[in-house]
């Protein structure tokens, strides 16, 4: 049975994603438009070409950390610190099939907070210039994993929910080997089958 | 094997009421089955429309919506693409292909979609397929136009018919492009997406057809441009409704994404065909759950029409039994004898059900495919139907237990001398 236009139409009404106000300044300088910000959830894309696993986590920086302003207390400092070297070690974050024998490649972070670590502040195009204590950040993380047995690449667990209690839902776009898949990731379900 | 024998005869001998038993069962069992083969059909030839295509590109709205109206032509777009937009991205570095898709009118109740012959070429169904001509070939005359199976299968059209294109999708409109007739230069093979039910026509025609256009109505008189007149026009399209996009290689899928949704010239959206699809599953999969769960529940009606029926022949058939008793049944074997009969008009009914929806599946699938476009493979019941099946005779099993514990109490109890 073909779903008739009308149903479709009314849960289109009810799923419709507002998007956001963009505008054109006449300076001919452009805003960029806004991505959703939602505390408790993340968004994972990942894609596996051949033996090789990339993988991207974009996340508000209260799912990992608990606190989204600029790090100026000791405490937090600890805590930013704490949470890079947790991502570096992304190994225990994304669990894989011992029989597809990967490897973590490379690790890249990109965060306002961690900005102010190495002293000189990078002008990142997709941040605001008034980072104010009130201001939402997000963390973008790039994981590359290299597997010398892809075909028994059949499931990857992301274990990033035990990690950080912080993150309810990861909002996934996966690229397997045999098609697109989407989905939502919790706590319970995360598994990412091929 | 005798108990069979016996549990069957018996049957016939209230043949009547076995028989609507049957029908019941039956009934349910084909309401079941067609119930499950539509959604998973409907599901399979959702999910074969489109393969191959990394991102589609469009105006910002749902991803749920942008996938429909884009490849499934249900419902309409929120807003355009400029084409400099779509330029903009064709010629980009990590872009293989892009197919501009543009919709809006309509030809008989078909859609119209203006295109280019890259969609020819790249555009993938089912596993990969590539769309096959069973006549003629691509558009290349401004006033070509490629059909889909359907529409010469329906409209009896084949290469050479003229046929007037109308504004707007309603199948009845008021205003068409009477003064620019196109024609059939190539008819697409079966493919079983909505391909089948589509015009293909060249951009420029698109524009050639409202190119003296103003508010939505024909020029009258001298501000007409005629067809021959309109091939010298610079018929760029100002506008397209959706992109599809492939991609060099799929490591780079989600940087492109990124980059249409931060595109600065005007607010755009890529989504992943497999990964809207998805979403769009789980939100029909409440209804779809609901269906079946209707089903299982005439199902079961079905069975618990039966069990009625066996409990109120028990007490005419006290005499049956003592004499099969007298002439040395154990009340095991009385047991025994019940549970057959319900196991037999279980499968009576199985197969009844079976029957009749192969039988609706014969005369409906034409008529589907007409209406709805949705082709229904008639295919042997897979594992999945086998399951269900037996999942109603192991029910129905155990729903004539009840009968059958009460005829071998009652076996045990009662003498030959019937107590009224």
């Amino acid at each position: 049975m073909r779903p008739t236009p009308f149903i479709i139409g009314s849960l289109l009404a009810v799923i419709s994603v507002a998007s956001a106000a963009h505008d054109h300044d006449e300076h001919g300088h452009e805003h960029e438009s806004l991505s959703a910000h939602e505390h408790g959830v993340g968004s994972l894309n990942l894609v596996v070409d051949g033996g090789e696993v990339a993988i991207e986590l974009v996340s508000p920086a209260n799912n990992l950390l608990g606190f989204e302003h600029l790090p100026a207390s000791k405490a937090d400092k600890a805590k930013v610190k704490a949470l890079q070297a947790q991502l570096n070690d992304a190994s225990s974050l994304f669990v894989f099939p011992a029989a597809a024998d990967c490897s973590l490649e490379e690790v890249e972070l990109s965060s306002p907070l961690f900005e102010t670590e190495d002293g000189h502040e990078h002008e990142h195009e997709h941040e605001h210039s008034d980072e104010s204590a009130e201001s939402h950040a997000d963390i973008q993380a790039h994981f590359h994993f290299n597997c010398t047995q892809e075909a028994a690449l059949d499931q990857i667990q992301v274990a990033l929910f035990s990690a950080f209690p912080g993150t309810e839902r990861l909002l996934l776009q996966a690229i397997g080997p045999k098609g697109q898949q989407g989905g939502e990731l919790t706590a319970t379900q995360n598994l990412i089958r091929f | 094997m005798y108990l069979l024998r016996l549990a069957i005869k018996s049957l016939g001998n209230r043949r009547f009421s076995a028989l609507l038993t049957v029908i019941a069962i039956g009934l349910s069992v084909t309401l079941l089955l067609a119930v499950e083969k539509v959604r998973t059909e409907a599901r399979s030839s959702f999910a074969s429309t489109i393969s191959g295509t990394d991102l589609i590109v469009g105006a910002r709205s749902g991803s749920v919506q942008l996938l429909l109206y884009s490849v499934f032509r249900i419902g309409n777009a929120t807003n355009n693409v400029r084409w400099d937009s779509f330029e903009h991205f064709a010629s980009h570095p990590r872009v293989d292909w892009a197919i501009p898709l543009s919709l809006g009118d309509s030809h008989r109740g078909f859609k119209v979609m203006g295109t280019n012959q890259s969609y020819f070429d790249h555009y993938r169904h089912g596993r990969d397929q590539a769309l096959t001509f069973t006549a003629g070939a691509p558009f290349d005359d401004l006033y070509d136009a490629v059909i889909g199976a359907d529409i010469a299968r329906e409209l009896g059209y084949e290469l050479g018919t003229e046929l007037v294109l109308a504004h707007g999708t309603g199948a009845v409109s008021f205003v068409d492009h009477g003064d620019k007739p196109f024609q059939v230069s190539g008819v697409l093979a079966r493919t079983g997406t909505p391909v089948d039910r589509t015009i293909h026509i060249s951009l420029e025609g698109m524009q050639a057809l409202h190119v003296d256009w103003q508010q939505g109505m024909p020029a009258r008189g001298a501000a007409a441009v005629s067809a021959e007149d309109a091939r010298e026009l610079d018929l760029t399209p100002t506008a397209i409704t959706a992109i599809l996009l492939g991609l060099n290689n799929r490591i780079s899928t989600f940087a492109v994404q990124r980059e249409v949704n931060q595109y600065g010239g005007e607010p755009l959206q890529a989504v992943l065909p497999g990964v809207a699809l998805q979403e769009l599953w789980s939100l029909l999969g409440m209804a779809e759950k609901a269906l079946f769960i209707v089903s299982v529940f005439v199902v079961l009606t079905g069975l618990v029409g039966m069990l009625t029926a066996i409990l109120s022949s028990l007490n005419e058939r006290r005499r049956e039994m003592a004499i099969l008793r007298s002439v040395g049944a154990r009340p095991r074997h009385v047991f025994a004898l019940l549970l057959l009969e319900a196991a037999s008009l279980a499968i009576a009914g199985i197969l009844l059900g079976l029957g009749l929806l192969y039988l609706g599946l014969w005369i409906g699938q034409p008529l589907i495919l007409s209406q709805y476009g949705l082709f229904i493979a008639i295919t042997p019941p897979g594992l999945y139907e086998w399951t269900l099946l037996g999942a109603i005779l192991l029910a129905s099993i155990l729903m004539g237990s009840v009968p059958a514990w009460r005829a071998y109490r009652q076996s045990l109890a009662d003498g030959l001398s019937i107590r009224t």
